[in-house]
Formats: structure tokens, C-alpha cells, sequence
């Protein structure tokens, strides 16, 4: 095979990659904490993407509209930790699960009433020019989606471990009983958890826009995307859902080189199906807890 | 009539005298409560007050009711009936957190420590009840939230210092030993500078010199202003450092008074201490022999 083949192979799995740790890392934050899986999760994605694109059209600089796309996406996942989570924390977690799907239709509904069917799309930021290497062609907003996810993804892990704040969300998962005996309150590090999802969903979509359009019905292929990310590489820890991301990603752009597109989604379950077989709990998981 | 009367109004103005000073002086009051767990009632109607700077033993055979009266405390369970008053604020409708916050603590008879943190990190963790950075000061890292953490840091390693765990600051829990899991525990505890200090079996698991040590070790939280009410199996050890023991059995409240009133009554001696305790069921037994 030609190495410039393999090298655009290469390039295009790197940027999805990051597209589905991004996605994965909302699920992580939340699940980690809570235990619930947080299915309204590419409803931020989607979210993030309109508004960029909406706010963009209105003359508002692309950076700024997605800034605004982000806290706008922060702030959903606070409403749907108050205005579903919350008032169902006395539920099991599987009705919470069930709960945030009700969620994800409401915020589709409502995108629909607002954008209509059109699809959204947006010129590379800052209208970085595409850039040929090596006979490889690398689109100009990939060093974007790459570069903005390593610095969300590093900012995470800053948080959580060198912060209290962190510390104190680290606690949570491990640990809800003991942690709120030394004064943590679960539920508002639960409220905290929605918003960073949120805030991840609303990068995530911001940042993909410029490479694949959006419409009001993007949010469950995200979704799906980003749990499968998530359970490939481990839900339980960062390492594993940005591993996981990056399994999924290269394994589409391979996919995406060598069979025809129908053949996409069976390519991506096979995977997750081996993954599930050699590894139950992901290919990072240690604890072993689910 | 009229002496009498002056007589009553001594007598009242006494009480109510008395009644402040023990209002003053108590931090926690235990004001019939009662739990109950489907048809089986863990903790009835039980009664008692703890003075500011006290140790407190609760003793009493297994499944008295003991770890649920702590866990009471700490809100962890919620009332069935009664009323618990700490620095005269109604305990029993506020969430666990929040109690920890007003200075209650407790360190559990499994630790509860978090396993994917340094002992450091779990001591720091203690702390965030007196932090007053929020979440994006925090996430930001400005300059108020970077003293704080620095302040925190200092805190926790002082705490360490206290049990002797300075050494292990950057350890796994699961490379420390049971005793050594224990003081970080305690550690824990004291990082969020409780007020009280609910001990749940502190004892249990330790070695005699590792039981002398920590002995020691919670008189001196004592002399430094430390209220504490533990829990313990260990009924010489509780009773060695207590100043008030509180008995308890099938959930029912058998004796509350000094150590050495507690071991000067014969009844509860034979039953209640010298190593073993019995249940009431032998309690009974033995008193209609």
C-alpha cells in the first residue's frame, strides 16, 4: 500500500479519534460520578453545532460563537441535571439512564422547532487553508479538533488532578458515602458533572461542524459514537475513553479507505464485539466496575 | 404560704441555672430517637447528652445499635422519631454534608477511604468543607483558589504529621497496613477540623501496642478541644479513656454515667464488661436467677 495512503489513513483516524474521546470524555465525567449514562449526551454535540453555526451566520466571530455554543451546551447539561436528574435521584440508576432519553428528545423536539430540517455548516476556523504532506491531504480544521480536544482533554486532567475541586469530584466516584461524610455534597458535584458534559458536548460540536454539516437529528449518531468510545477503551477511566476514541476512529478512517460506506457501521460493531469478547469492561478498565 | 413560695422560686431559679449551664456545656443531644427497619426497631427511643470536650464510649453487645446511632448522627440514616440537637441546631432534617460542615466527622469501622487517591490526597480532600473557592476559581487556578490549595496542602500534611503518617503522604491506601489505613482515616477526619469526632470501632483490627498508641493519641485530640463519641467492642480500652459510657442493648438505652459508676454497679459489670458482653436475652437470664 502507498505510505501516503496510510499516512491520510493515519490522519483522518487521529481526528476522529479525538472527535469520539471528546464525545466518550462526556460520558466518563458523568458516569463516573453519578453512574448514570448520560444518553442525551450528543444532544450537546448537536447544540454546539447549530449555535456556532446560527451565531456565525448572525456576524458573531467564529470563535466567539462557539464559546458561546459551549456555555450554552454547559448550561443544558446543568438543566438537565436539575430538571431530571435531580428531582430522580431517589430513582435507580437505570431509570435516570432511561430518564436522560426523554431528555434527548425534548432538546431534538425543540431544535427542530427552532432550526427547521436545515443543515448547519461553517467555514474552517480562522479559514485555516488545507495542508498537502507527505501526498496526504490534512483538512485545515483538523489541527483545530486535534489541538482543541488535547487541550480540553489536558485541562481535564489538570482538574481533576491537581485541583480540590477535582479532588473532590475523584472522590465522588471512588467513594460517595465517605465523601459525603467529610462534607461533599454529591448532588452539587453531580450538577458540576453535567455542566463540564455539557461544556465537552458543546466542543465537540462546535469543532466538527466545519467538517461534517449538522442538523437537529445529529445528537443519537453522536451519542452512540461517544458510548461506544467510552465502553471500548473503559467508561471508568479518561485514559481508557480517549484510547477507546482512538480505536474507533482509526478503525473508520480504515474502514472509510477500504470498504464502501454501507459497510461502516458493521465495521465499528465487529470491533466493539471483539473488544467485549477479549476485554468485558474495556481495553482500560482495571477495576473492573461497570 | 409566703415562704413557701420564696422556697419554689429558689428552688426554679436553681433549675433554670442548672438547665443553662448544661446547655451550655452539652454539644449533642440525643432526644428519644428511634429507627426502625421494616418490623425491626435497630435503635428505641434512647436518650443522652454529650458535653463539649467529653469522650464518650457507647458500648453494648452486637447489633445493639451502636454504628446505627452514629450513622444517625452523621445523617447517613434518617430518623424514625426524635429530635438530635448539635451546638443547638436541629441535626436530623439536614443533609449529611451539610452536618459535616456545621463540625461533625466521623471515621467508619471500614475506613471508607478512597482507594484511587494518595493518603495526601485523601487528607486534602477532608478539607473542603472550609474551602470557600468555587468550582471555576478552582478549575481556573486564581490566585485565591492557588493559596487556598496551598493552605489545604499544609493542613493536610500537619494532620498527617499528627498520626505519623508523614512519611506515607504520597502512598496508595492499599499499600498501607490496617492500622496505618486507620490514622489516614483519622487523618481525614481531622482535617476538616470537627467540633466532634465520631469514632466507629477505633480499636478494631489493632494490635496492643497499636491500641496503647492511638489511646494516646485520641486523649490528645481531647486536650486539644476534641469532643468524641466512639463506638468500641473493646469495653476496658472505652472504658479507660472515657469520661462518659453510654450502654446500649436491643437498641435500648441500659446505662449512661461515669466510668467508675458504670463499673461500681455490679449488674452491669457481670454483664456488660470484663471482656465479654452479653446480650439482654442472657441479661435476663441472669436476672431472674
Amino acid at each position: 500500500m502507498d505510505l501516503s495512503i496510510v499516512l491520510q489513513f493515519f490522519i483522518s483516524g487521529v481526528n476522529l479519534g479525538c472527535i469520539y474521546a471528546a464525545l466518550g470524555l462526556g460520558f466518563f465525567v458523568v458516569y463516573s460520578v453519578t453512574r448514570v449514562l448520560n444518553l442525551a449526551q450528543g444532544e450537546f454535540v448537536m447544540v454546539g453545532g447549530m449555535l456556532t453555526a446560527t451565531f456565525y451566520s448572525m456576524g458573531v466571530p467564529i470563535i466567539l460563537s462557539a464559546l458561546i455554543a459551549i456555555a450554552v451546551a454547559g448550561l443544558l447539561g446543568g438543566i438537565l441535571h436539575c430538571g431530571v436528574i435531580h428531582p430522580a435521584r431517589n430513582l435507580s440508576k437505570a431509570t435516570q439512564t432511561f430518564l436522560t432519553v426523554g431528555f434527548a428528545f425534548a432538546i431534538e423536539g425543540i431544535a427542530l422547532l427552532v432550526w427547521g430540517w436545515e443543515y448547519k455548516s461553517l467555514p474552517n476556523f480562522l479559514s485555516t487553508p488545507n495542508i498537502h504532506f507527505g501526498g496526504a491531504t490534512i483538512i485545515g480544521q483538523t489541527p483545530w479538533v486535534t489541538g482543541i480536544t488535547l487541550l480540553a482533554v489536558t485541562g481535564l486532567f489538570l482538574f481533576f488532578g491537581h485541583t480540590l475541586q477535582g479532588k473532590a469530584l475523584r472522590a465522588c466516584a471512588d467513594n460517595p458515602l465517605g465523601a459525603k461524610t467529610i462534607g461533599i455534597s454529591v448532588d452539587r458535584m453531580s450538577l458540576y458533572v453535567f455542566i463540564l458534559a455539557g461544556a465537552f458536548g458543546g466542543i465537540a460540536g462546535a469543532v466538527i461542524t466545519p467538517l461534517t454539516m449538522v442538523s437537529y437529528n445529529i445528537g443519537f449518531p453522536m451519542t452512540i459514537k461517544g458510548l461506544l468510545a467510552a465502553f471500548v477503551g473503559g467508561i471508568t477511566r479518561a485514559e481508557g475513553v480517549i484510547l477507546g476514541g482512538m480505536v474507533l476512529g482509526m478503525a473508520e478512517a480504515i474502514a472509510a479507505g477500504l470498504m464502501p460506506s454501507e459497510y461502516h457501521s458493521i465495521f465499528a460493531m465487529i470491533i466493539l464485539m471483539a473488544v467485549f469478547l477479549c476485554q468485558p469492561h474495556g481495553l482500560l478498565s482495571s477495576s473492573g466496575k461497570t | 404560704m409566703r415562704d413557701y413560695l420564696s422556697w419554689m422560686k429558689d428552688i426554679l431559679a436553681f433549675t433554670k441555672e442548672q438547665m443553662r449551664e448544661i446547655d451550655s456545656s452539652s454539644l449533642l443531644q440525643l432526644k428519644n430517637i428511634s429507627v426502625a427497619f421494616g418490623k425491626l426497631t435497630a435503635v428505641d427511643g434512647v436518650s443522652f447528652t454529650i458535653r463539649r470536650g467529653d469522650i464518650t464510649s457507647i458500648i453494648g453487645p452486637n447489633g445493639a445499635g451502636k454504628t446505627t446511632i452514629l450513622k444517625l448522627i452523621c445523617g447517613l440514616l434518617p430518623l424514625s422519631q426524635g429530635e438530635i440537637w448539635f451546638k443547638q441546631q436541629r441535626l436530623d432534617k439536614i443533609p449529611p454534608h451539610h452536618i459535616a460542615s456545621l463540625g461533625v466527622t466521623q471515621v467508619f469501622q471500614d475506613i471508607q477511604l478512597f482507594s484511587n487517591m494518595s493518603i495526601l490526597e485523601n487528607v486534602m480532600v477532608g478539607c473542603h468543607v472550609w474551602t470557600d473557592s468555587g468550582f471555576l476559581n478552582t478549575g481556573l487556578k486564581l490566585p485565591h483558589a492557588k493559596a487556598e490549595e496551598n493552605k489545604i496542602k499544609e493542613q493536610a500534611i500537619s494532620k498527617l504529621s499528627l498520626v505519623g503518617l508523614e512519611q506515607k503522604a504520597f502512598m496508595l491506601p492499599s499499600h498501607l497496613s490496617w492500622s496505618e489505613q486507620k490514622l489516614s482515616g483519622l487523618a481525614r477526619a481531622l482535617a476538616a477540623e470537627p467540633d466532634l469526632l465520631l469514632l466507629d470501632e477505633p480499636y478494631g483490627g489493632l494490635m496492643a501496642t497499636e491500641i496503647a498508641m492511638l489511646s494516646r493519641l485520641i486523649l490528645q485530640l481531647q486536650q486539644d478541644g476534641i469532643t468524641i463519641l466512639m463506638v468500641e467492642q473493646r469495653t476496658d480500652e472505652a472504658l479507660e479513656i472515657a469520661n462518659q459510657v453510654v450502654i446500649l442493648d436491643s437498641g435500648e438505652k441500659v446505662a449512661d454515667a461515669s466510668p467508675t459508676e458504670i463499673r461500681s454497679n455490679a449488674f452491669i459489670a457481670t454483664n456488660y464488661l470484663g471482656g465479654r458482653v452479653k446480650g439482654m436475652s442472657e441479661v435476663h437470664h441472669a436476672a431472674s436467677k
